[in-house]
């Protein structure tokens, strides 16, 4: 049987018209198909997230429970670390400790027939006078000092006490 | 009107707009929803990300004080004693005497000079002169080594020693230190530092120093208590 159109030609769509309504038809598919694909994207970030937010806030809870209960433990570690800070910088900055070393290894290289007579020790350096009978001890000592590993040495006076009948030294010695 | 909309929407229009309406609907919602889910879901990321950094820095915490409880926790009492937050001089006289007394030196003066305060810190400290007497410099040698070992912190600043025929004279200064305790603890969502190696080296080197020896007084019986201490 044929097709038969009873409608005024005039009521009936172009041909482009129809073609374009069609391509408009697939490209609105297509939209609301991507919009209903990032809307449940969306949707499923926003509740993952929340999600992971209150979990990440129960665990800082029950960790912060825990680290109230070591309160007592976290004085103490803050004690020692503010003690500690400050007993380094008082030992670094200085003191007579190493002078008295200096003062210790001149005495175990002092021979018997010598003797010290004055010390004056301060951070920067050691002052040590030494008397001696002998000239010949003297300069065996004076090597020794020389060949032990002292940065400076000052030979701050030399003198021969007549009274005393011998040579007194004074040696200034820095680190 | 009806002849009106007839005439205005024409059947290529008709057959047009319905399409065309779905489109504008479907990008209106989508930029709606751009605009609106967006910046909740960067603001709920970065929420996120804050989070997760409280939770570590509270974890590292938490760690930092379960190694040091097991750990070091002794080493407070070490590190007061040796620097503590009163002026420590009766300590330090006590350490002098006891140590001057087995290296077989005469304790014969002492002074304590005034508290001094930098500016830029809060260490106090005081300097102490001390006088001796010896038959030798050897044992004032070893005397001022082991006062570099002492609990509370004690430094040598000056020595002077002369011999004045038999006799050793020797007058040291000494500085003793002290400082006011921390007061307050960091937030807890502040990372806490852990002991560094050195800071360890620092605490093995003044545990090793010698402790000032105290002495606990018990409490008297109450009978025994005098009832008039005029009389």
């Amino acid at each position: 049987m044929r097709d038969i159109n009873l409608l005024p030609q005039e009521l009936k769509p172009k041909g482009y018209a129809i073609k374009l309504s069609r391509s408009l038809r697939k490209i609105g598919v297509v939209f609301l198909v991507v919009f209903l694909i990032v809307s449940i994207f969306a949707a499923g970030s926003f509740a993952i997230l929340s999600i992971r937010i209150r979990d990440s806030n129960n665990r800082q809870s029950k960790l912060k429970t825990e680290i109230r209960a070591q309160e007592q433990t976290e004085q103490k570690l803050i004690l020692v670390q503010d003690r500690i800070s400050k007993v380094t910088s008082i030992l670094s900055s200085g003191d007579s400790r190493e002078e008295v070393g200096v003062l210790k290894d001149v005495i175990s290289i002092l021979p018997p027939e010598m003797a010290i007579t004055k010390v004056n020790l301060t951070d920067s350096k050691a002052e040590i006078t030494v008397f001696a009978t002998s000239s010949l001890y003297l300069t065996r000592f004076l090597a020794q000092v020389i060949n032990s590993n002292y940065q400076n040495i000052e030979l701050v006076s030399f003198s021969y006490r007549d009274a005393l009948g011998g040579y007194e030294v004074e040696l200034g010695i820095m680190l | 009107m009806f002849r009106l909309s007839k005439k205005l929407l024409s059947p290529d229009l008709k057959v047009l707009i319905i399409p065309s309406l779905v489109i504008v609907c479907v990008v209106f919602l989508f930029l709606t929803l751009i605009k609106m889910g967006y910046p909740r879901i960067t603001t709920l990321l970065s929420q996120l990300e804050e989070s997760g950094k409280i939770e570590r820095t509270l974890e590292e915490r938490l760690n930092v004080l379960k190694e040091f409880n097991t750990g070091l926790s002794k080493s407070s009492d070490i590190s007061f004693i040796v620097l503590p937050d009163k002026n420590p001089g009766t300590w330090t006289l006590s350490q002098i005497k006891e140590l001057s007394l087995s290296n077989s030196l005469l304790f014969t003066d002492t002074e304590f000079k005034k508290v001094i305060t930098a500016s830029d810190s809060a260490v106090r400290k005081m300097d102490i002169t001390a006088d001796f007497e010896s038959g030798s410099i050897s044992p004032v040698v070893e005397f001022l080594l082991g006062m570099g070992e002492v609990a509370p912190l004690t430094t040598i600043e000056e020595v002077e020693i002369e011999r004045d025929k038999e006799v050793i004279n020797s007058k040291v200064k000494f500085t003793i230190y002290w400082a006011a305790l921390p007061t307050t603890l960091p937030s807890l969502t502040q990372p806490l530092k852990q002991l560094s190696i050195t800071d360890q080296e620092t605490l093995t080197k003044i545990d090793s120093y010698k402790k000032p020896q105290f002495t606990v007084l018990p409490p008297q019986p109450a009978e025994s208590l005098r009832v008039n201490p005029f009389n």
